[in-house]
């Protein structure tokens, strides 16, 4: 991959050295500092278990209230050349006294035609809408949290919403507006790698239309292989317990049209690994969005989202979670614009999170019944967001 | 009372054929441009790079130019062009430039900068007042389209 990318660069630098152009580079920093309350009114039981073999219930419910600072990301585009550009985006972020940065993009982009064009480096994982629309500059997302399907692993996901390789990717063919996608790059990520360092390399295509303005359907698959003895993504499974295939299908409808005043997003992401030995295991994720803009500045909005980890109540997938969940959310919110660099949010969720523990046994003998636990959260957020 | 009732809408017609006319915005190109005249709709199409990223014949990037304040030329070419309110237009192209690192529209404080940065660059597009289309002007961009 590293060998593509050096040709990739030389070659895109070569073809426009004989075009004259002065570099055009523009800086932004997007920020998004967030107050949240929230309160468990529901019970956790769910403490972990015994030396016995016994589940440990034990009350967990608590209420928090805190500043956030959320990410603070610094974007630099530049148009090198006519037909190259470059852009980097470096998040950092400060949360419980612990300072990350990470570069969440770097890439070079080398566009040839309206349908064809080529992007490697580091860049949003060309699936579903969601994903490549709104990733971390905030004061461009909806709503102030994103839906669990398209969630970061730090934020509880499983989505590779990033990725290091090549893309090729056309835009705008026939009076259909079609658009295309396709991804080599390094595949599905691991707990606690930037990037997984598996020898497998996966695959993302997407390909869509946009019939009218603003209106986007389109159909996004990722394929690739994981690894046993991995940890899954979002760090609840310390090691993967066989081989398999991974595949991730995603369908989109948006209709995001900034002269009209309605707003809607759907999409569902369907997720299956073949393991070569233990079988099948799947999770699915969807989630609609809606909002009506009352006046130019006054949006309010919804998101629903369910989504069910493990094929059944009784099966986990070991991709997502050990246990087998259902999560179902409701936010209710109002958007402020300002003006287009500063955005003020408020949203209200309702969160029910059920987690089936399913009976503890050794051998034959049963040492606990298993039960749900029904954890339900409700949180207000208040979100400021802009950019400079 | 019928006095009255004769004066009110005479004073009204006198305001009205004294007001100052809006202005008037001419959308200009490169002389280098081939393409002669536009519609409404094309100029919207090719100034917000929505369909095409190039022009078709002199294979150059589109260069939308914009003013850096607000001004009553702008808001004419953004309400009756673009049909689009000011904070819609910075959205539209901080969105563009986030998803994909796309340029976006090039900012000038007057119609004079403008004119000079249209006839630099084969591939811009932008609009003046009409009143700032001089002879020295005119012999470096050409009229697409006159919008009231």
């Amino acid at each position: 991959m590293k060998k593509v990318f050096a040709i990739f660069t030389i070659s895109a630098l070569a073809l426009s050295a004989n075009e004259s152009f002065a570099q055009d580079t523009k800086i932004r920093f997007f920020g998004q500092p967030e107050i949240a309350a929230s309160s468990i009114n529901g019970k956790n039981n769910y403490a972990g278990v015994d030396a016995f073999g016994h589940y440990i219930k034990k009350d967990t419910t608590y209420k928090q209230s805190n500043f956030n600072t959320g990410n603070f990301v610094l974007f630099v585009t530049s148009q090198l050349s006519e037909r190259v550009s470059v852009l980097s985006e470096v998040s950092f972020t400060n949360a419980s006294s612990i300072s990350s940065f990470n570069v969440q993009r770097l890439m070079l982009r080398y566009y040839l035609k309206d349908y064809f064009s080529v992007r490697v480096g580091k860049m949003f994982t060309p699936i579903g809408y969601w994903n490549n629309q709104f990733a971390l500059g905030l004061v461009l997302q909806p709503t102030i949290q994103r839906p669990l399907a398209v969630r970061t692993a730090s934020d509880g996901g499983v989505l590779q919403y990033h990725d290091t390789g090549i893309q090729f990717e056309g835009d705008n063919i026939t009076n259909a507006r079609i658009f295309y996608r396709l991804m080599l790059g390094n595949g599905v990520g691991y707990y606690g790698s930037n990037d997984k360092g598996d020898t497998h390399m996966g695959t993302t295509m997407q390909v869509g239309v946009e019939p009218i303005d603003g209106l986007k359907i389109s159909g996004s698959a990722m394929l690739d292989r994981v690894q046993q003895g991995k940890p899954n993504p979002n760090g609840t499974i310390a090691s993967l317990p066989d081989n398999g295939n991974f595949h991730l299908l995603v369908a989109s409808v948006a209709y995001m049209n900034p002269e009209k005043r309605s707003e809607f997003i759907a999409e569902y992401l369907g997720q299956t690994t073949k393991f070569d030995h233990i079988g099948t295991t799947m999770s699915y994720s969807a989630y609609v969005y809606g909002g009506y803009k009352v006046t130019k500045y006054i949006t309010p909005y919804f998101l629903y989202n369910y989504t069910q980890a493990g094929k059944s109540t009784t099966q986990a997938d070991p991709y997502f979670t050990p246990i087998p969940a259902q999560v179902s959310f409701l936010s209710l919110g109002v958007r402020y614009k300002f003006n287009s660099s500063f955005i003020w949010k408020m949203e209200y969720q309702m969160n029910n999170e059920k987690d089936f523990y399913q009976n503890i046994t050794m051998g034959n003998v049963q040492l606990d019944k298993g039960f749900t636990n029904l954890i339900k959260t409700n949180t207000l957020r208040m979100q400021f967001a802009f950019v400079f | 009372m019928k006095k009255t009732f004769i004066l009110v809408p005479v004073f009204f017609v006198m305001l009205t054929a004294f007001a100052p006319a809006g202005p008037e915005i001419a959308i200009i190109v490169s002389k280098e441009n081939t393409v002669d005249k536009l519609t409404s709709g094309e100029v919207k199409l090719y100034w917000l790079r929505k369909i095409k990223k190039r022009w078709p014949d002199i294979n150059k990037n589109i260069k939308p130019a914009d003013r850096k304040a607000k001004n009553p030329e702008q808001d004419l070419f953004y309400s009756k062009v673009l049909g689009m309110s000011a904070n819609d237009v910075e959205t539209y192209f901080s969105q563009k430039q986030y998803e994909s690192g796309e340029k976006p529209q090039d900012k000038f404080a007057s119609d004079a900068a403008t004119i000079d940065f249209v006839g630099e660059e084969p591939g811009a597009i932008g609009f003046v007042n009409t009143a700032s289309l001089t002879a020295d002007a005119k012999t470096k961009v050409k009229v697409v389209l006159v919008v009231q």
